[in-house]
């Protein structure tokens, strides 16, 4: 199963592909992406079953590729990964198309529980 | 319901940097107190901004060089005694630790100003000059017992 990781920071996506592992995740095919417009190019070039994307980034934010994702039709599972979690951005997650929002500081825990339904 | 002060942003940043060091970095719990507005000098480290409709604000995560190391390394998983990050890297790790805390922190004062907005985090090395009518706040000490500073500067909106 291919999963793409979208976050501006380096760390924080070397940091979701370890907390996949501690939760049990095995033999995934991971691959990164910095922003949204990165992001799109390798959805275009290796249709991956799930994508886990940052909310803030530069040159393109999560919100922007979701809805650039839905607008050309695409079907891809799709969550956010993020800092901020306040109802209004649960709520246009939501309305986006999103099917969870997890937020950071997260552990394995919530890993395991919250992308079980899509990884098993 | 009015604006959250540079006071109260200042509560919000301690409690979410305690938060997050006892949860993610595995650190022990801080000893941070409120300094007024005396702008620490001479150290580096991470700020992220807000804007809402009452004003703009950056906030800043500061230790000495060898703690903001500390502090990436802990979020990263690595040793204290690990091979140093790279200057890059370290800007990277340590923004991303006040991006969580921002978040966490908007999190909490959005029931105060649903109008918050958050930036892209940042890293600095030398000083920051503030304008004289921005709002400031200061706490200096410990975390996990590594010298920090948080800072708050508000810039209310006329």
């Amino acid at each position: 199963m291919k999963v793409l990781i979208v976050d501006d920071s380096k760390a924080m996506r070397m940091i979701v592909m370890r907390t996949l592992r501690q939760a049990g995740f095995a033999g995934l095919d991971l691959e990164e992406a910095a922003n949204g417009n990165e992001a799109l190019a390798k959805i275009q070039a290796s249709a991956p079953d799930l994508i886990l994307s940052d909310w803030n980034m530069p040159e393109k934010s999560g919100l922007e590729l979701l809805e650039a994702l839905k607008a050309a039709g695409s079907t891809v599972k799709f969550g956010f990964v993020t800092s901020e979690s306040t109802p209004a951005m649960k709520q246009k997650a939501t309305d986006a198309g999103a099917l969870f929002l997890i937020t950071k500081p997260f552990t394995p825990d919530t890993f395991k529980e919250t992308l079980g339904p899509y990884l098993s | 319901m009015s604006a959250p002060n540079a006071g109260e942003w200042l509560d919000a940043f301690v409690a979410a940097t305690d938060e997050l060091a006892t949860t993610t970095l595995g650190l022990e719990k801080s000893a941070l107190s409120r300094n007024g507005d005396r702008m620490p000098t001479g150290r580096p480290g991470a700020y992220i901004g807000f804007v809402s409709e009452a004003a703009s604000l950056q906030i800043g995560l500061l230790s000495t060089p060898e703690g903001c190391q500390s502090i990436a390394k802990a979020l990263l998983g690595m040793a204290p005694t690990d091979e140093h990050l790279s200057d890059a890297d370290l800007a990277d790790a340590l923004g991303e630790v006040v991006n969580i805390v921002a978040g966490s922190m908007k999190t909490h004062l959005a029931e105060k100003d649903p109008s918050i907005q958050l930036g892209l985090p940042f890293f600095v090395h030398g000083h920051i000059q503030t304008k004289s009518d921005m709002e400031r706040a200061v706490a200096d000490g410990t975390v996990g017992g590594l010298p920090i500073s948080l800072i708050v500067l508000r810039q209310p909106h006329q």
